[in-house]
């Protein structure tokens, strides 16, 4: 049957096309992980978040990257609508806006000035880091568990190690996330994205409302954002 | 003089009754030995014209279908349940597959090794790019080109992508790999299935479905093997978690359904078949005798088709199944010799009386069948070579055998009256028959013709069914896409010869999508030259220019002196050839689909747009090429129209000729024979209005089909003339209808058949033979009745 060659492939481009911002990373040490406490932790984190269905959120992104000379502050506000809307909003230091619909990406930027439209079904990549997004911020752990060996932080009560197993597409990416919960445990309070070639990322959320009624306008991909 | 040859030679047989029934019974004893032997081909090969694109183009799409594969795919029916649960059931299944039915099972692959291997490619890009590619790159190599890019790429990293992309940009920072993976997604869309991977496992774009891929060992083509595999695989996907489904697509499924669907046809057809002649010849003669009528055709057809496997060792099921309608032509003869002897003294001078016309009908029927031999199509021959065989046969058994068991009857026949309607009603019958034949004309011009033979699979509803829910979920494949196929036999060769054509074919539908092996993995010859080509194209001053530019540029957006230090180590790396990589997995999935080897050698496969025009522009690239074809689907309509109609035409002027020919070497006259013809021209002007009245399209069966209702209803012409002539009406009306009768009788069970090529050949002779028994029967003698009113010598 030529299906199976085709799905084959389809399955490798896919991941070809993944590929594109990862392949050059070196490879990282799965980290080990007790995967039941860390079940248990994570399922009692999820009760705590289930009772949030709607985010919105300003979030302050620090890069600290070997190639840029300087730390790069990213700032914009984020919202979350379970179970299919996300949107993403930077105003500084250029304007971009991300929107997700379902299966439906849209995107904007002031560098080049084009407003992109697009299937998720036809675009592998998007589609993972949208999957991805949607589990960070949208607190989806059941989701993140597929990927990642995840343990609650000895250090700190509210910090939840995350490690990409041995299936992870993100495995030569990231070396580890660290999320850390408000008190209330009903959202994230900051997010430690450490790649495995040394940089950072830092977001740390701020003026964080939930279970508000989000504006019409923060699912739209018009151009604003300053 | 015939005639009186067979009347001293009756006599000697009638002597040695014994010994003729003795050998007849050994050579029948001897035949139904061999049947058990017989093998069948169900494939459509044998019904397509060989040495033909057609052939070529459908023995491509088979061969490419029909591999070994089998696809599980598993539903969670729960939408609320866990993907774990599917993850499971899969992972269980593909550990109980085991050999020797299953050799390999794939269940997905692991995401980070499959973005290592496929990393090869970007390596490996100094080799894959060409000199146009390099064109574009040296036109970004400017002040604005570096200074927009690295814009692009800081707005990249500002973005959640960013988190992704960091080394990736260092190490590329013009953003060069993106023409390698444009590529790459171009060879991905050209498949059209939508598939991720997850946990490792291979998962449908709604999440809901897993699927498993599993080669076996059993061939596509052996029923029994296809069957015990398909037995093997639903044992072991029995007992599945709850809500979960499984089901499974393969070529095998095909191979067995068709099987089973023949099988099942040809046990209704012969028992219907059987029930309907005895009961038709012992209803009408009320003469338990009448049952020997019945033993002619069958005897014939089971010698027939002993001698039809020694001479094609493997049949097609679309033969087999022409035996009930050669029985209910072939008992014509035996009627004939019935009737004689019924109404007849002596049974040597019943037989010498019927002995000319059922000789010539006879001749003429065997004249269409004879005519296939000068057919491409292989099936056609062996259907030659199995009817006139039939017929022979029958005719020897109903002139020499059956007349030995009748007994002789004292009801002799009296010449009748001068046959033919009176003239006013024969009028109206002729003026009836031309407007009859005006307006079935006017609607058969409207039939369209059905090119597509896979419309003739008898595969199961169930079966089409799964197939289509498959399609749903995981995409509807490559069917939309032509494929651009080289072959040979020297592995670098036909590389190189894909190369060319890539080259040239890209420059056509660069707009449209070209996806070739060639465009990722050239020939080792062009590897060398694009690697070469590379370095010359850096060291020619475009490194130096490139730092200047990047460091200009880079600095106000805030990148570090030596922030694209990654991509100018690696500049020259790789630039050796290198041999395939076999162990590396995307490789060798891209090799698996676009570069195979086959029976004969190898052979690469590009696939494009099926749009007429491009198709045309890729044919103009291949030229006179030998070693390079296009399958389409698009153009194998026409071209198989074309070349059906050829065949048809071929087939239909030598059958016509010879029936014609026979039929006047018979009746003498032109007049005659032009009268003979009413019911063959009735019968396919009847059938083809018929088909476009009831919507129904023209297939390959029915044409074929049609050329034999010509004949058929030729040869009631000949009988019914020949009656008006010599006033023989009640013995031959009765054995024409009962003639007729019995052929829609052979024909008609076919329209019990599932497999639509069979119900399309009992269609056609059933509505063909009926509107030629009509015309043979009232137009015929309206016509003798006309023609012949004011010449009475021709009357005798």
């Amino acid at each position: 049957m030529k299906i199976s060659q085709t799905a084959i492939l389809r399955i490798v481009v896919a991941s070809v096309l993944l590929a594109e911002g990862i392949t050059a990373f070196s490879a990282s040490e799965p980290a080990t992980a007790d995967a039941n406490s860390s079940a248990q932790g994570l399922a009692e984190l999820q009760k705590a978040l289930s009772s949030t269905t709607n985010v919105l959120t300003g979030f302050v992104q620090e890069k600290q990257m070997a190639m840029l000379k300087n730390r790069v502050i990213i700032k914009g506000q984020l919202a979350v609508q379970q179970p299919d809307f996300f949107a993403w909003h930077v105003s500084e230091p250029i304007r971009y806006n991300l929107i997700l619909k379902g299966s439906t990406l849209q995107q904007w930027d002031e560098v080049t000035g084009k407003e992109q439209k697009m299937s998720l079904a036809n675009n592998p990549v998007f589609e993972i880091v949208s999957r991805q997004l949607k589990a960070w911020f949208g607190g989806q752990f059941e989701a993140l568990l597929r990927d990642f060996d995840a343990r609650m932080d000895p250090a700190a009560v509210r910090r939840v190690l995350l490690t990409p197993n041995s299936e992870s597409f993100a495995r030569k990416a990231i070396k580890q996330i660290a999320i850390t919960f408000r008190e209330d445990r009903r959202y994230l309070e900051k997010i430690l994205i450490e790649e495995t070639g040394g940089d950072t990322t830092l977001m740390t959320f701020t003026n964080t409302v939930l279970n508000t009624t989000i504006d019409q306008a923060a699912w739209e991909v018009k151009q604003h954002g300053r | 003089m015939a005639d009186s040859r067979l009347l001293r030679f009756f006599p000697v047989l009638e002597r040695r009754r014994g010994l003729v029934t003795g050998i007849l019974i050994a050579v029948l004893a001897l035949s139904g030995l061999s049947l058990f032997n017989l093998q069948f081909d169900n494939t459509l090969d044998l019904m397509l014209p060989s040495k033909s694109p057609t052939h070529r183009m459908i023995t491509f799409l088979r061969t490419a279908n029909f591999s070994n594969k089998v696809i599980i795919s598993l539903e969670n029916r729960d939408p609320a349940a866990s993907k774990d649960k599917l993850f499971e059931a899969a992972d269980r299944i593909a550990s109980s597959l085991k050999p020797p039915m299953i050799t390999r099972v794939t269940k997905g692959m692991s995401a980070p090794d499959l973005m290592s291997d496929a990393g090869f490619f970007l390596r490996y890009a100094c080799q894959i790019l060409r000199s146009n590619d390099l064109a574009a790159i040296d036109s970004v190599i400017t002040s604005e080109g570096v200074g927009n890019i690295l814009k692009q790429r800081y707005s990249q990293l500002l973005k959640p992508e960013g988190m992704f992309l960091g080394q990736a940009i260092q190490t590329d920072p013009l953003d060069i790999n993106r023409v390698i993976l444009e590529r790459l997604q171009e060879l991905s869309t050209s498949l059209g299935y939508a598939v991720k991977v997850e946990n490792g496992h291979f998962i449908s774009q709604d999440g809901r479905h897993v699927m498993l891929i599993a080669e076996a060992s059993a061939s596509m083509t052996d029923v029994s093997e296809a069957r015990e595999l398909l037995a093997y695989l639903e044992d072991q996907t029995r007992n599945l978690p709850a809500g979960v489904q499984v089901s499974l697509v393969s070529g095998y499924a095909h191979t067995v359904s068709n099987e089973s669907t023949i099988t099942r046809d040809l046990g209704v057809i012969f028992t219907i078949a059987s029930v309907g002649f005895i009961l038709i010849f012992v209803f009408f003669f009320r003469d338990i005798r009448g049952l020997m009528i019945f033993l002619v055709p069958v005897l014939s057809v089971i010698i027939a088709m002993a001698l039809t496997s020694l001479v094609f060792h493997r049949i097609s099921y679309f033969v087999l199944a022409f035996g009930p309608v050669i029985a209910g032509i072939a008992d014509d003869y035996g009627i004939a010799t019935f009737v004689a002897v019924l109404y007849g003294r002596r049974r040597s001078e019943a037989v010498a009386g019927v002995a000319k016309p059922v000789t010539v009908g006879a001749i003429a029927t065997m004249g269409i069948f004879f005519a296939f031999f000068f057919s491409h199509i292989p099936g056609y021959h062996q259907l030659g070579f199995f009817c006139v065989t039939s017929i022979l046969l029958s005719l020897f058994l109903a002139l020499f055998v059956l007349p030995l068991w009748l007994k002789e009857h004292d009801k002799a026949e009296k010449p009748g009256a001068a046959p033919g309607e009176p003239p006013r009603k024969s009028l109206m019958l002729v003026w009836s028959f031309i407007i009859f034949l005006v307006v079935a004309g006017l609607f058969a011009s409207r039939i369209r013709f059905e090119s597509d033979v896979t419309k003739l699979d008898g595969t199961s509803r169930t079966i089409l069914d799964t197939e289509k829910k498959f399609q749903q979920v995981w995409g509807k494949g490559e069917r939309s896409e032509a494929i651009l196929a080289v072959a040979g036999t020297n592995y670098e060769q036909v590389m190189a010869v894909n190369d060319s054509l890539y080259v040239k074919a890209w420059e056509i539908t660069a707009a449209g999508g070209f996806a070739s092996f060639a465009s990722v993995w050239p020939s080792s010859q062009v590897r060398t030259e694009n690697a070469r080509r590379w370095v010359d194209f850096w060291k020619s001053g475009r490194e130096t220019r490139l730092k200047a530019l990047l460091s200009e540029h880079g600095a106000p957006l805030g990148f570090t002196e030596n922030a694209f230090d990654p991509f100018f180590a690696r500049l020259y790396e790789n630039s050796a050839v290198v041999d395939e990589p076999v162990s590396n997995r995307v490789f060798a999935s891209l090799k698996e689909r676009f570069a195979q080897n086959t029976a004969e050698g190898f052979q690469t496969l590009s696939f494009f747009p099926d749009k007429p025009e491009i198709v045309k522009a890729i044919e103009s690239v291949i030229g006179d090429r030998h070693d390079a074809f296009i399958v389409s689907r698009t153009a194998l309509s026409s071209i198989l129209s074309k070349a059906f109609s050829q065949e048809i035409v071929r087939t239909s002027c030598f059958g016509i000729f010879f029936i014609v020919l026979t039929a006047f070497l018979f009746l003498r006259t032109i007049k005659s024979t032009l009268v003979a013809l009413v019911p063959a021209v009735a019968g396919v002007t009847g059938l083809l209005g018929l088909m476009a009245v009831m919507g129904q399209p023209l297939n390959v069966s029915n044409l074929i089909s049609g050329i034999v209702v010509f004949g058929l209803c030729i040869d009631f012409g000949i009988h019914v003339l020949h009656a008006c002539q010599h006033h023989a009406d009640r013995a031959t009306r009765t054995a024409i209808t009962l003639a007729a009768t019995t052929t829609v009788m052979g024909a008609g069970v076919l329209l019990f058949a599932q497999h639509p090529a069979l119900y399309s050949v009992g269609l056609t002779l059933v509505a063909g033979v009926g509107f030629g028994y009509v015309a043979a029967m009232w137009v015929v003698p309206a016509f003798y009745a006309l023609l012949w009113k004011n010449d009475p010598k021709e009357h005798s």
